[in-house]
């Protein structure tokens, strides 16, 4: 569901005086999976899931929402699990909290990146409950970890009246705060595969202050030895908060796979990311400034990544 | 509007509470149990004066549903310290002048309990990044973190 | 015979802080009463308009609604500390003509009184309003300029006040002037986010006294205040302050107090209200956005010829205490220097903005951000060293201020600019005066710059310009043969500043007892006498004073066996002056703080952040009666400036805040502090103080933004006029010089 544009915090057109606590609505805690498809089927728009809560009760509390019923999915089976497999990979449940993922011994030894940015939200108290299946179905374009996980090929499992579908997060997002979830379908795990061996992965966040802000421009680069490439290597790049969705930037990855790299190619990547930046003007920033930014985040998370691999290799 | 039958640990005693689905954590605590030592800054989760223990962790209450915690054990600032005896964390807020107007710090010293009880010997950055989410416009941090310091060097 | 002094100067424990820690202590939001009902206020939709109905039926019929409240229902329908300019509620049918008009969006209309939290909030928006638009003006310029919306009769052309200092002949100084500076300041917003918004209780006392529980900061004036709109004499009326989280000015002003007692007063039951964090941004006051054009000259060798300046401060749509935030930018735009020839015209000007009132510093931010501006690029424009030429110019004992006056004895800037400098370890003193150790080392990124900078300034203690001024306290010592207990009665509202914890250790002192002897009772209007306000930096030496003669009086009748031995006294410090409407001559103040400050910035010029990395800030606080809280004082207005200074950015567009959140007006976080705040205290007693004590609370905030511009201009070579410095203007800025981003 869109978000009305008038209530928006980032782009206030009238002013908002909500009520002092929540909307009323029912809490109903889901044992089965097929629960959540028929409450979410029989109430469409009326009803929302409840993870981690640190956005939706927000907008709740804002006004921007009045679900009759959230629908808490902590409790089905595998939500909050973390599971790794050496050969297949991680998979993450949905509802597994950020600190919880943090703190885990396989994201910490496998995937430091998916810690770094998630480590970048808000803060601690509220990545006790903010999740990365939250962050990625809310479909911000400032999501933090949507960029580390487009990086990271990560996919989007569901469940669904139809059973089980499986969506690459690069293809999850529909446009700002929209996914492409289909009526009675809900998130239900993060696949992560194994990254390719000689990895490096960094996450860097602009935002307005030193800790906490939303990102004014977010980029995460991951790169990689291949043989295959022009260049030896191999990166991924993704952005978030300067497009409608988090993106991928192909145009500034096949610089960097066909050139030599060196200072030079570096410096002609971090264009290519600034020319597929599309962002809008907004209170945290211009949409000038955040093309500049994109430029010059990701020449630093290129440079950091490079100097990364240097040492590995 | 449903009504449920919630049983939980606060501050180490059993508790019983009728509560609606819209109720938040930070209303069961401070309207329906009267613990008014956690306080409401924002009720959104971004000036973390409401922060309380659930099952160890923090949280801020105002982003916790109270029916959530069914089952939960939470600890608010009126649980730190033990047998009348304060928290060592307590000790050192009121040493160093850690606490100024006072309503950020019942969610400080929560958030600064929970970093110690991870981590017994923080760097100032570890400190840093454990108070990230509470804001204080009185005392520029600085007493904060000298009493977080001071609490972990006398043990924590 | 009175025991040696062994608490005055000791860093005591905060009396508070152990009611703090173990979430004891009771703020205005945390205390209900039975039967109580809740309020909710509804705020005007327009910033600019004529209300022509208020239809209240709908709301009233709502299930739980008590009562709803309207202009039609307040006594005497206009509050405001300077001037009675602001209606209680707007809307028809009101006892004071006008005040059918909303002039910001603050302005209140309605009271909705209901039997909980929720009705109220849902029925407060079944009120219909309806409104007829008035143009409405919310920029400066445009609200002087002929033609404008008018939004008081009493202020032509919408000039709330306009002060003047001729001093000395411009025109010849202008003559003398061998380098001249010149530039145009621009301050932004600032919003007090104090921790713990608006919230309060309204009740009948035993008394039936109309009673409000709130945090305020000069409890006397709220009860005046409330009285005034209520029709009420002041002692049907009582204001209680619990602990309070937080203040900086922004509960100088009324925003929950004349409501609630209204409701009480109407309703004779207990009503609460609690504001959330955007109803406390959009329902309070700001600092002042100001305009600062400034032009200085002097000679070659550094010396001070001539300043003029023009000042513009935005008030907003009400008076609130604007005449005095402008009036003491008047005089601080001059800086605390000996200028021979200067010609300042200030203006304190009415828009449909959001009203502008008292913010620590109270005008003094914005008046040293132009006027150490000035001296910097003076430096600068010299080749002269920025402590030298300070060196060259600071107001001595003597020396006469842009007003024609001297300051009051005790005249201290020299050694406060020379210790700090000192102290700072950036600067040293050579032959040939003060000059910097090294040139500033740079980081090796090249992205990253750095640069030290420096500013100073004056800001007085007390209230200025002829008010009055005056502070009650009582001294009780009880016992029999021994002294067992020892009260003192003392208004000065603790905001979190630790007023009540000096106030006993002054007792302590004056009575010759150990602390845990002295009991405060502050803040109950019933209880206590007028105080004046905790603002002005002025608590610690006002009621200093009070109590230090109160301590005297109570020990004599002591001695000549009273039991109990009480004395109440007032102090009242010698007088001051307005402004000469011709020439602004006057006595403006009657003690001063002395500071300076010493800054060390990061920036990155990639991303125009400003890393603060080290602040050294110096202060002559006369006496440091407990020097853990002054250091607690220092480290917090230095964090609190450095937000006004690089993030703090209040979006108003169209007199509307478009960030009323605190995820969208960012204030410091624990990684937004400098690295390093070393405090610099110095102890040159104030001949008027009590035990030598001068204020200092406001002060530490003063300097800070133009010392971090100039830091900025070492690292850049680029002058910033703008604040706040957020890391996007900083870009651009750079990029207008090439510099950055291209």
């Amino acid at each position: 569901m869109p978000m009305p544009a008038a209530l928006d915090r980032e782009n206030p057109s009238v002013l908002v005086m909500p009520g002092p606590g929540l909307p009323a609505f029912d809490y109903v805690r889901a044992s089965k999976p097929d629960e959540v498809c028929d409450l979410l089927l029989q109430h469409g728009d009326n009803a929302r899931l409840l993870m981690g809560g640190t956005d939706i009760l927000v907008l709740m509390r804002d006004g921007v929402l009045a679900p009759k019923i959230l629908i808490d999915v902590k409790h089905l089976p595998g939500m909050t699990t973390i599971s790794f497999d050496p050969a297949g990979g991680l998979r993450l449940g949905a509802a597994v909290s950020m600190n919880t993922m943090t703190a885990h011994p396989a994201v910490k030894q496998h995937y430091p990146l998916l810690a770094e940015a998630a480590q970048a939200v808000a803060s601690y108290q509220l990545r006790t409950r903010a999740t990365m299946g939250g962050n990625l179905c809310n479909a911000s374009p400032a999501a933090d970890t949507a960029p580390a996980a487009l990086v990271l090929n990560a996919r989007c499992v569901t469940w669904g009246p139809d059973g089980e579908r499986i969506i690459p997060v690069g293809a999850f997002f529909r446009g700002p705060k929209q996914n492409v979830l289909m009526p009675g379908e809900f998130l239900a795990f993060i696949d992560v595969p194994i990254p390719p061996p000689g990895w490096v992965g960094r996450y860097i966040k602009l935002g307005r202050n030193a800790g906490g802000d939303l990102a004014i421009v977010g980029v995460a680069v991951l790169g990689y030895p291949d043989a295959n490439a022009a260049s030896g290597c191999r990166f991924r790049i993704a952005l978030a908060s300067v497009a409608p969705t988090p993106i991928r930037v192909p145009e500034a990855e096949a610089i960097l796979a066909n050139m030599p790299i060196t200072g030079e190619t570096l410096e002609r990547a971090a264009p290519a990311a600034q020319a597929a930046a599309r962002p809008i003007d907004d209170l945290r920033g211009s949409a000038r400034y955040r093309k500049a930014m994109t430029r010059n985040l990701t020449r630093r998370a290129l440079d950091d990544v490079w100097a990364g691999l240097r040492k590995e290799g | 509007m449903a009504a449920h039958q919630i049983t939980f640990t606060i501050n180490g005693g059993q508790e019983t509470a009728l509560v609606t689905s819209h109720t938040t954590l930070l209303s069961l605590i401070r309207e329906q149990l009267g613990l008014t030592g956690t306080k409401n800054g924002c009720a959104t989760g971004e000036c973390g004066a409401c922060t309380v223990l659930l099952n160890g962790e923090p949280v801020n209450a105002c982003m916790v549903l109270a029916v959530e915690v069914d089952g939960a054990e939470i600890v608010t600032v009126e649980g730190l310290a033990q047998d009348g005896q304060l928290d060592v964390l307590q000790q050192m807020f009121v040493e160093h002048t850690g606490t100024q107007c006072g309503f950020c710090t019942p969610g400080v010293l929560i958030m600064a309990r929970a970093l110690l009880d991870r981590n017994p010997n923080p760097s100032d950055d570890e400190i840093k990044d454990a108070l990230r989410g509470n804001l204080c416009r009185c005392t520029g941090y600085v007493r904060i973190i000298e009493a977080v310091k001071a609490a972990a060097k006398a043990g924590g | 015979m009175k025991e040696k002094a062994f608490v005055i100067g000791q860093s005591v424990r905060r009396l508070d802080a152990v009611g703090k820690v173990i979430g004891e202590a009771l703020y205005p939001g945390d205390i209900d009463m039975e039967d109580q009902l809740w309020m909710k206020i509804r705020m005007s939709d327009r910033v600019h308009a004529r209300v022509t109905a208020i239809d209240t039926r709908q709301a009233e019929a709502y299930p739980g609604v008590v009562a709803v409240l309207t202009a039609t229902d307040v006594p005497v329908n206009e509050y405001g500390l300077i001037m009675p300019d602001q209606p209680v509620l707007c809307g028809p049918g009101s006892s004071k003509a006008g005040a059918d008009i909303v002039r910001c969006i603050s302005d209140q209309v309605a009271l909705v009184i209901a039997e909980s939290e929720e009705t109220a909030a849902v029925a407060a928006d079944l009120i219909e309003i309806t409104y007829e638009d008035l143009p409405a003006v919310v920029d400066v310029m445009q609200a002087i300029a002929d033609g404008a919306p008018q939004l008081h009769a009493h202020a032509k052309n919408n000039v709330l006040n306009h002060y003047r200092i001729r001093h000395g002949d411009i025109n010849a100084g202008w003559e003398q002037a061998e380098v001249i500076v010149e530039g145009e300041y621009h301050t932004g917003y600032q919003e007090h986010v104090y921790l713990q918004p608006e919230a309060g209780l309204g009740y009948i006392d035993d008394e039936k006294r109309v009673t409000v529980v709130v945090a305020g900061q000069h409890a006397h004036e709220d009860r005046e205040q409330v009285a005034h709109a209520l029709g009420l004499p002041e002692e049907q009326v009582r204001i209680v302050y619990p602990a309070i989280g937080g203040a900086f000015g922004g509960r100088e002003d009324m925003s929950i107090q004349i409501a609630l007692a209204l409701a009480a007063w109407k309703l004779q039951r207990p009503v609460k209200v609690v504001w959330s964090r955007e109803e406390s941004i959009i329902g309070h006051h700001k600092r002042h956005p100001f305009t600062i054009r400034a032009r200085w000259g002097a000679t070659r060798e550094g010396k001070l010829v001539a300043a003029e300046a023009e000042v513009y401060a935005d008030a907003g749509a009400y008076a609130y205490t604007s005449t005095k935030v402008t009036g003491n930018a008047h005089l601080m735009v001059n800086g605390p220097y000996e200028i021979p020839n200067v010609k300042v015209d200030t203006y304190g000007v009415y828009t449909n903005n959001i009203p502008c009132g008292a913010f620590r510093g109270f005008g003094g931010p914005q008046g040293a951000f132009a006027a150490e501006g000035q001296m910097n690029k003076l430096a600068d424009a010299l080749g002269m060293d920025p402590v030298q030429i300070r060196a060259l110019n600071v107001l001595e004992e003597g020396s006469i201020t842009s007003v024609g006056t001297p300051l009051p004895p005790g005249v201290t800037l020299s050694k406060v600019l020379a210790e700090g400098a000192a102290q700072s370890d950036y600067w040293h003193k050579t032959g040939a005066g003060w000059a910097r150790i090294s040139p500033t080392e740079q980081p090796t990124t090249p992205a990253k710059r750095r640069g030290i900078g420096m500013a100073m300034g004056f800001k007085n203690i007390g209230f200025s310009f002829g008010a009055p001024e005056e502070n009650w306290a009582t001294v009780e010592i009880h016992g029999d043969a021994k002294i067992e207990r020892v009260v003192v009665r003392e208004a000065g509202a603790d905001v979190g500043q630790g007023a009540h914890t000096v106030f006993a250790q002054m007792v302590a002192d004056g009575v010759g007892v150990p602390l845990d002897k002295v009991e405060v009772i502050g803040h109950d209007t019933a209880e206590t006498d007028n105080s004046g306000s905790s603002s002005a930096s002025r608590m610690t030496f006002m009621a200093g004073n009070a109590i230090k003669t109160a301590a005297e009086q109570a020990l004599e009748k002591w001695r000549s066996e009273q039991r109990p031995a009480v004395a109440t006294y007032r102090y009242v410090p010698p007088k001051t002056t307005p402004y000469d409407p011709e020439t602004g001559r006057a006595n403006p103040n009657f003690a001063y703080g002395y500071m300076a400050q010493f800054v060390e910035v990061e920036v990155d010029i990639e991303t125009g952040h400003i890393d603060v990395v080290r602040v050294v800030s110096a202060h002559d606080v006369g006496r440091a009666i407990n020097p853990q809280q002054i250091e607690g004082q220092i480290e917090g207005a230095v964090v609190q400036a450095l937000g006004y200074a690089i993030m703090e950015n209040l979006v108003v567009k169209d007199g509307r805040i478009q960030n009323p959140f605190l995820s969208t007006y960012l204030i410091p976080t624990i990684w937004d502090i400098p690295r390093e705040t070393k405090s610099v205290i110095l102890e040159y007693a104030d001949p008027r103080g009590p035990w030598g004590a001068r204020g200092m609370a406001e002060m530490p905030f003063i300097p800070l933004a133009p010392a971090i511009v100039a830091a900025l201009h070492d690292a850049t070579g680029i002058w910033f006029d703008h604040i706040p410095l957020t890391p996007e203007s900083v870009v651009s800025r750079l990029r207008e010089h090439n510099i950055g981003v291209i």
